[in-house]
C-alpha cells in the first residue's frame, strides 16, 4: 500500500491554481491523510506559471516533497517545468485535442484528456480543473463523497447551479479515470478511513500564528501590507472586530509598529507584522520599546525581500537582524516555530513574554511557513495560559502611594511594575531615553550602568516551553540543527541518515545550557536557507563549536528537498 | 481637579527666554482650567528641544522617537478612549521626518491634540535649517541662504482633511491658551501650530519678528477653501483658528465597541476558541 502521495497542478497565475489546489489538499484531510503543501509564484497577479504542490501521508509528516506522483497540467509550461520530478508509476494529465494515455520513456504515464473542450460541453469553461480533480481523486482512491461535501461548504454562497456544475464536473473526471486509467490507480485512500474520523485543522502559518495571538488575547494590530506577511493582518482584521479588537492598516511600517507600541503602552495587548523590508524600517521603534519598557510583539515573515532577493521566494536570512536589528543594545526575545502547530503555542507565549519581561518579542516565520497549509491536530488551549505579568490594577496601583510612579523601579529581578496611564495613583512617564526610576531623563554615570543592568539582564532566564525540538539519534555523532519552516525536510533527512536532529525555537536568548548538554562531543552542522549561515554564527556565539561545527545553505529562493540535505550532509561526514 | 503645582514635572532644561517655556505652561494652564486631573492626559512627544515636554508637564508622559510622537500618540488613544492624548513635537520632527504620519493623522481624524512647537530651526541639533526655514534663510550651515522653500503644514492639514486647526504665538499667551483650550475639548484631530521662538540659534524669527508680523483671525474660515487662501494672503503668518468642522472621528467611523483593556491573566477562553477554530476544521 502507498504510504505517501505526492501531487501538484501547475498553470498561469488567475487560472484558480491556488483554490484547485487547496480543494484537493482539503479533500485528502476529510479522507484522514496528513497533508503539507507548497505554493510557488511570482511577484505578479495575472499571467506567469504558479503551481500548488502537496504531499500527503498516512502517517503525520511535515514534508511538502520531491517527487510528483501525479501532476496536473493545466498548461504546457507545468508540464516542462515538472516532467524531471516524474518517475516510473507516475502519471501526467495534460490537455489535448483527443484522449490518448501513452506510457513515456521514462516511464511514467502521460494522460492526454481534451479537458476544455468536456468543461464547456458540462457548461462551464472554467471546470476543467475540476475535472482533473476528479481523475486526480479516483486516482488517489478517495471517496467522490467527500468532493461532494466540500462544493457545498465552499460555494454555499454561490447557490444551487454552481455546486451541481462542479460536482458534476468532479464526477465526470471519477469516470473518465476509471474508464482509461484504472490500471494506474494508487491505492492511497483506502487506509485512511480510520483516521477519517478525527477532525484535523487545515491551517497556514500566517492563520495559526494569528489565531494564537488572537486567543492569547491580542486585541490589537496595527501593520504595512507586505506578503508574505499580510495574511496575518488580514484574518486579525476580519476576526478582531467580533470580540471588541482593531486591525488598523497604517500609512507605513513605521507608523504601525508606533501605533501598536501606543496601544500596548495603554494596557492593550498589541502587534505588528511585516516582512523583512518592513522590520528594518521598524527597527528604531524596536529599540524604542526595549529601552522604554513596553511589551510588543512583532511578527517577521522573512523572505527574499526587494532591495536584496527574489521578492517571492522563500529565504532564512533576517536571523541577524532580527537578534541584533537597532541601533544601541536593548532586551529582545526572538522565537521561530518550528511547525505551523507551533506557530500557534508560539504567537500565545510571545504575548505572555512580551509581558512578563516588558520587552519586544520577535516571531520569526518565513514564506515556507507563512503562506503553506498544513493539516494538524486541534490546537490544546490548556497549553498556554494568559500572563500578563507585572501589569498593574487599579488598587495594586494606588497601594504605592505615590504622586508620581516610579515606572522604572529598580528591582530585584529587573521588571518594573507596570501601571497604565489614566489610572488615578499612577501618573508616570515613559521614556525611551535613558532615565532614572521616574522616567526622566538621566545621564548620571550609576544610574546608566543600573539601568542598563536591568534592562539587558532580565531577559537571560526568558523560556519558552520548548525551546528546540529534539529527535536524538544515539549512535550518531552528527546532529543537524535548523529552524523555521526547514523542520519536515531536515527531520526526514536526519532519518535517513540516522543522525540527530535539533530544531531551534528559541533563537535569542539561546537557551545554552540545554544545547551545550546535547551539541557535547558532537559535530554540528546546521541547515538554512541563508548564504551566511547565520544560524550557525549565532550558535558559534553562544558556545565553544568553531572546530566542530559546519553548514549547509541554501539561498536560491526554494526550500530544500530531502535528497539535497542527504546529499550535501553526506559530502561533509 | 489639577492645579499648576500639581502640574510641574522635571525640571526644564531649555534655555531662558525659550518659547518653548510658555507653550508647556499653556498645556498646564488648559489642564488646570478645563478641569482635568493629571492621571487623566497622556503626553507623547518626539526628540529635540521641545520632545522633552512630556517630562516638564507631570501628567501621564512618553517621550518617544525623533518624529514618531503622532503614531504612537494615535495608538495610546485606540488602546484607551477615555484618555485625554496630546502628541507634541518641534517643526523638524513633525514637518520633516514626521511629515507623513502628519498627513495621514489628519485624515484619520482619531481624537488627540496635536501641538507643534514651531522655531523655524532645529534647536536640539543646533541650529539647522529646518522644512520650515524660509527660502534665503541662513545658518551656520548654509551659508548661502536655503535653497528650498518652506512646507505650509496649516495648509497640509486643512487640504488632507483635519477637522480643527489653529496657529498661535507663544509671545500671546491669551490667545495661545484660547486656541489649546477648545484644541482639547475638539472632538477629533485638533492640530495646533505655534510659534515658538529660538532665542539661541535663530535671530530672524524672534519675538520682535511674530508682534510684527501675525495677523489674527477672529473666527474660523467658513470652507477649506477660504482658510487656504488666507493662509496663503499672509504667507502662514496668521493666528487663532483658522478652520474647523465637526465630523465624526475614527473610533466612532469604525462603529464598534472596543473592549480592548480588560484582558487579565488566566486561562484561555475554551467557548472562544471553539467558535474560531470552526473555521479551520476538515
Ligand atoms: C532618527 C533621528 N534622526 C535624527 C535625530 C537627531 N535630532 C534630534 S532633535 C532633531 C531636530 C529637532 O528639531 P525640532 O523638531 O524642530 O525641535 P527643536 O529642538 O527645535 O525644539 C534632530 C534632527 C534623531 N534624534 N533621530
Ligand atoms: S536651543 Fe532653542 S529651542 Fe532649544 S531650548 Fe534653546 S532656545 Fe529653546
Amino acid at each position: 500500500m502507498k504510504q505517501t502521495i505526492e501531487w501538484l497542478v501547475g498553470g498561469q497565475q488567475g487560472e484558480g491554481i491556488d483554490s484547485t489546489g487547496e480543494l484537493f489538499a482539503k479533500v485528502l484531510v476529510k479522507s484522514g491523510a496528513s497533508v503539507s503543501t507548497y505554493k510557488q509564484f511570482m511577484s505578479r497577479i495575472k499571467g506567469g506559471h504558479t503551481n500548488y504542490k502537496l504531499r500527503a501521508s498516512a502517517e503525520h509528516s511535515y514534508y511538502s516533497g520531491e517527487k510528483i506522483d501525479i501532476l496536473v497540467c493545466l498548461d504546457q509550461e507545468t508540464f516542462d517545468m515538472h516532467e524531471h520530478q516524474l518517475k516510473k508509476g507516475s502519471i501526467a494529465i495534460t490537455e489535448g485535442e483527443e484522449i490518448s494515455i501513452t506510457e513515456t520513456e521514462l516511464g511514467f504515464i502521460k494522460a492526454v484528456f481534451p479537458l476544455k473542450s468536456i468543461a464547456v460541453k458540462l457548461g462551464n469553461s472554467l471546470a476543467k480543473n475540476m475535472i482533473s480533480l476528479g481523475i486526480s481523486g479516483s486516482l488517489a482512491g478517495l471517496e467522490v463523497s467527500y468532493f461532494e461535501q466540500l462544493m457545498e461548504e465552499l460555494f454555499e454562497k454561490k447557490g444551487e447551479k454552481v455546486i451541481e456544475t462542479n460536482i458534476k464536473a468532479v464526477q465526470y473526471g471519477y469516470e473518465l479515470a476509471e474508464q482509461y486509467l484504472s490500471t494506474y490507480r494508487m491505492p492511497f485512500g483506502e487506509q485512511l478511513k480510520k483516521k477519517a474520523m478525527k477532525p484535523q485543522l487545515f491551517i497556514s502559518g500566517n492563520e495559526a500564528t494569528a489565531f494564537g495571538s488572537f486567543m492569547a488575547g491580542c486585541r490589537y494590530l496595527s501593520a504595512y501590507p507586505i506578503t508574505p506577511a499580510s495574511e496575518v493582518m488580514e484574518w486579525l482584521a476580519e476576526e478582531l472586530p467580533k470580540v471588541g479588537g482593531v486591525v488598523m492598516q497604517v500609512e507605513d511600517e513605521i507608523a504601525g509598529i508606533c501605533f501598536a507600541i501606543g496601544a500596548s503602552y495603554s494596557g492593550v495587548r498589541a502587534m505588528t507584522s511585516t516582512s523583512g523590508p518592513g522590520f528594518s524600517l521598524k527597527s528604531e521603534a524596536i529599540g524604542m520599546a526595549g529601552m522604554a519598557e513596553i511589551p510588543i510583539v512583532i511578527v517577521n515573515s522573512q523572505r527574499g525581500g526587494p532591495s536584496t532577493g527574489l521578492p517571492t521566494k522563500h529565504e532564512q536570512s533576517d536571523l541577524q537582524q532580527m537578534i541584533h536589528g537597532t541601533h544601541g543594545e536593548i532586551p529582545r526575545i526572538v522565537l521561530y516555530p518550528a511547525t505551523i502547530e507551533d506557530a500557534f503555542y508560539l504567537a500565545s507565549e510571545a504575548f505572555n513574554l512580551a509581558d512578563r519581561y516588558q520587552c519586544p518579542v520577535i516571531v520569526a516565520l518565513d514564506l515556507g511557513m507563512s503562506m503553506n497549509k498544513m493539516s494538524v491536530p486541534a490546537f490544546d488551549v490548556d497549553r498556554v495560559s494568559i500572563d500578563r505579568g507585572k501589569l498593574l490594577t487599579d488598587d495594586e496601583a494606588s497601594d504605592y502611594e505615590e504622586t508620581h510612579f516610579k515606572r522604572y523601579r529598580l528591582t530585584e529581578d529587573g521588571i518594573s511594575p507596570r501601571p497604565k496611564p489614566g489610572m488615578k495613583h499612577a501618573v508616570h512617564t515613559t521614556s525611551s531615553n535613558e532615565h532614572d526610576e521616574f522616567g526622566y531623563i538621566c545621564e548620571d554615570v550609576d544610574n546608566r550602568i543600573k539601568m542598563m543592568k536591568k534592562r539587558l539582564e532580565k531577559i537571560t532566564d526568558a523560556q519558552i516551553q520548548v525551546p528546540f525540538k529534539h529527535n536524538p539519534a544515539l549512535e550518531s555523532e552528527v546532529i543537524l540543527v535548523g529552524m523555521g519552516s526547514t523542520y519536515g525536510a531536515i527531520k526526514e533527512a536526519a532519518a535517513q541518515l540516522q543522525v540527530g536532529h535539533l530544531h531551534l525555537q528559541q533563537i535569542h536568548p539561546l537557551p545554552i545550557k540545554e544545547l551545550e548538554k546535547i551539541f557535547e562531543n558532537k559535530t554540528i552542522i546546521t541547515v538554512e536557507n541563508n548564504f551566511n549561515a547565520q544560524l550557525l554564527q549565532v550558535l558559534k556565539q553562544g558556545m565553544p563549536i568553531h572546530n566542530r561545527s559546519q553548514s549547509v545553505v541554501q539561498f536560491d529562493g526554494n526550500p530544500f528537498t530531502v535528497e539535497t540535505i542527504i546529499t550535501k550532509v553526506r559530502e561533509m561526514m | 481637579m489639577a492645579t499648576m503645582k500639581e502640574l510641574k514635572g522635571d525640571q526644564p532644561t531649555w534655555c531662558p527666554g525659550c518659547g518653548h517655556f510658555s507653550i508647556m505652561a499653556g498645556i498646564q494652564k488648559s489642564i488646570v482650567s478645563l478641569g482635568y486631573e493629571p492621571h487623566e492626559f497622556a503626553i507623547v512627544s518626539g526628540i529635540g528641544c521641545s520632545g522633552k515636554v512630556s517630562e516638564y508637564v507631570r501628567t501621564n508622559g512618553f517621550h518617544s522617537i525623533h518624529g514618531r510622537s503622532l503614531p504612537v500618540a494615535q495608538g495610546v488613544k485606540m488602546g484607551n478612549p477615555k484618555l485625554k492624548v496630546i502628541a507634541s513635537g518641534g517643526d523638524g520632527d513633525g514637518y520633516g521626518i514626521g511629515q507623513g504620519h502628519f498627513v495621514h493623522a489628519s485624515r484619520r481624524n482619531i481624537d488627540i491634540t496635536y501641538i507643534v512647537m514651531d522655531n523655524n530651526i532645529y534647536g536640539l541639533t543646533k541650529g539647522q535649517l529646518s522644512p520650515k526655514s524660509a527660502h534665503g534663510f541662513v545658518t551656520k550651515h548654509s551659508k548661502q541662504g536655503n535653497k528650498e522653500f518652506p512646507v505650509d503644514p496649516i495648509s497640509t492639514a486643512i487640504v488632507n482633511g483635519a477637522t480643527f486647526v489653529a496657529q498661535g504665538f507663544a509671545g500671546d499667551i491669551k490667545q495661545m491658551n484660547d486656541i489649546l483650550n477648545r484644541a482639547i475639548e475638539h472632538k477629533g484631530f485638533s492640530y495646533v501650530n505655534v510659534f515658538s521662538p529660538c532665542v539661541t540659534f535663530n535671530k530672524i524669527n524672534t519675538y520682535d519678528f511674530y508682534k510684527t508680523n501675525l495677523t489674527t483671525v477672529e473666527k474660523p474660515l467658513e470652507t477649506r477653501e477660504e482658510a487656504v487662501a488666507k493662509i496663503r494672503q499672509h504667507e502662514s503668518l496668521v493666528t487663532g483658528v483658522l478652520y474647523e468642522e465637526n465630523r465624526d472621528d475614527f473610533q466612532t467611523k469604525l462603529g464598534i465597541e472596543f473592549d480592548l483593556q480588560p484582558n487579565i491573566s488566566g486561562k484561555m477562553d475554551h467557548q472562544l476558541y471553539q467558535t474560531f477554530e470552526k473555521q479551520f476544521t476538515c
